[in-house]
């Protein structure tokens, strides 16, 4: 048989990992990515404030899965023929290469189980000079956490020349994810320059989708710590105010110029902002990709929603808020073509976790439910645990369920990278998609979802990185390490 | 418009104690403990599952 993953992510990368071990190397598995080097995105934050290199967070795939027997495609896919084409009943995805010495040469790859890991493309462009093509910094990337870091020395320099400045950080749009990411940003930012001895000349100003701190685009939680059970936007509040940084909640951002940036917020009231550094989050979209049947006919409707995400065994109907159901969310990511899974960033979402709203201008601003990290690997474990199953039973059926419904998250939230006087809160959740039948008052389980923060959360940050990155460069008994 | 002031925040400070706690290197230890063990219960209660 032949598996082919689309995207070496944490999804994609999991589960091709997971596949090797559990399959032999009569069934092969090639992983197409755009990308030759494999990265741990939430250490970017690290590398963004100048503590971490590049080399760092990031290695070359192409050896890995050359160890593994893995077939390693550097190409972005572009086409998906699940029925094939008149001259083929065989499903098969079109590839671009990334590579610079066949760039933008089209081939196709057949398969017999797809997986679309794909994960998010960065929409800067859905906002006005949002991007480091435009105004703002990014920490998506390792290379736009490279460029922030050289620009966060440039403006430490001035500050330590006497020059007071202005940090604006947080999510570029009002339909922004991965707010977890900002708030570590900010918060590393602010432990820096006192660090370096210029907090004084700076003002940190937090501007978030989220229409309270400590939402994270999961509607917020109750964390029980200290014999008291409080919430996440008292805990967030706390720590915004223990560090002197200011906070616009509620937000969506409509440009973004040179110095200055146009925002609205959720009561309608439209406001500027000076800055001279800003590191806002892009919105997230699928892929672009496009899907056909064996006519040649467009399908791409019924396999991705219009935000480019994989349509997957989930609740899609449209409902008021009040409705929503934690069984709306997808269990084994398997689309219409049982063949066909998607996971991670690449599967579309039945609907966000937290209320969204819009202005009564009638901007939207509905923080996107989060769906990077452990329960992307742990969709990706699933989705490998089912396809191998499929293959030794000789069945269509999933047999494997991850629903982020039953599925717990642990977060640890950098504030300040140092040994010693390095502090994280260590959040977890269960489940992650609230659920107040099981949950009466809270929506989850209290002493499964708990939050602290201290040097403690600092040190489990950094196993962290440095045990995801031993797993993922398969290196001896990599497999004990869990998702 | 004006950002908000972390000064009207109704948000909770902590005490010299806390303070204290969150540094404390023996505390830390046995917190980095605590919360390893939180996170693997978390963990095995959250991976896939066979579907029956």
């Amino acid at each position: 048989m032949k598996i082919v993953i689309l995207g070496a992510g944490v999804s994609g990368h999991t589960a091709a990992l997971i596949l090797r071990r559990k399959l032999g190397r009569a069934h092969s598995i090639t992983v197409v990515s755009p990308k030759p080097k494999w990265n741990w995105i939430p250490s970017n934050i690290w590398v963004g404030i100048g503590k971490m290199k590049d080399h760092q967070v990031t290695f070359d795939l192409a050896p890995v899965y050359k160890k593994l027997g893995v077939e390693f495609v550097l190409s972005k896919a572009v086409e998906i023929h699940p029925e094939g084409d008149s001259t083929t009943e065989r499903p098969f995805v079109t590839v671009e290469s990334t590579d610079p010495s066949t760039a933008g040469t089209r081939s196709n790859i057949d398969y017999d189980y797809l997986i679309n890991a794909t994960g998010p493309k960065l929409n800067f462009e859905a906002t006005p000079g949002l991007g480091p093509e435009g105004y703002s910094l990014s920490v998506c990337t390792v290379e736009h956490a490279m460029e922030t870091a050289q620009r966060l020395e440039q403006i430490v320099l001035e500050m330590k020349a006497g020059k007071a400045k202005t940090f604006v950080i947080g999510t570029g749009h009002g339909l922004c994810t991965c707010e977890g990411a900002a708030f570590e940003y900010v918060f590393n930012l602010e432990f820096e320059l006192r660090q370096r001895g210029v907090r004084d000349k700076a003002r940190i100003i937090f501007l978030t989708n989220e229409a309270e701190l400590g939402d994270f685009g999961v509607d917020g939680m109750y964390l029980q710590n200290a014999g008291h059970i409080s919430p996440s936007s008292l805990f967030a509040e706390s720590l915004f105010h223990e560090r002197g940084v200011e906070s616009i909640i509620g937000a969506h951002v409509h440009r973004v110029d040179a110095t200055k940036l146009e925002y609205e917020t959720l009561d309608g009231t439209r406001g500027e902002l000076e800055f001279n550094f800003a590191m806002l989050l892009p919105p997230f979209s699928g892929v672009n990709m496009a899907a056909f049947d064996n006519a040649g006919n467009d399908i791409s409707s019924e396999l991705f929603n219009p935000g480019k995400f994989m349509k997957v065994d989930a609740e899609y109907t449209a409902k008021p808020y009040e409705d929503w159901a934690p069984s709306d969310w997808p269990k084994t990511y398997q689309t219409k073509y049982p063949n066909v899974f998607a996971v991670g960033i690449a599967f579309a979402p039945p609907h966000q976790i937290s209320r969204p709203r819009e202005t009564p201008n009638g901007t939207k601003i509905a923080p996107a439910p989060p769906r990077t990290g452990m329960p992307s690997a742990i969709m990706g474990r699933a989705v490998a645990n089912s396809i191998a199953d499929m293959i030794r039973n000789k069945s269509t059926k999933a047999t494997h369920a991850a629903s982020m419904a039953d599925m717990g998250a642990a977060c640890i939230a950098s504030a300040g990278n140092s040994f010693l006087s390095g502090s994280a809160a260590a959040i977890t959740m269960y489940p992650i998609i609230p659920d107040f039948s099981k949950y009466p008052g809270y929506g989850r389980s209290v002493p499964y979802t708990t939050g602290e923060i201290g040097l403690a959360g600092h040190w489990i940050k950094y196993l962290l990185h440095v045990a995801f990155i031993y797993k993922a460069k398969a290196l001896p008994f990599w497999w004990v390490v869990p998702e | 418009m004006k950002p908000q002031s972390t000064e009207k925040v109704t948000a909770i400070r902590p005490t010299e104690r806390t303070l204290y706690y969150r540094r404390s290197l023996l505390l830390q230890v046995w917190r980095f403990l605590a919360i390893n063990w939180r996170m693997t219960k978390m963990i095995l209660k959250s991976h896939d599952h066979v579907i029956k």
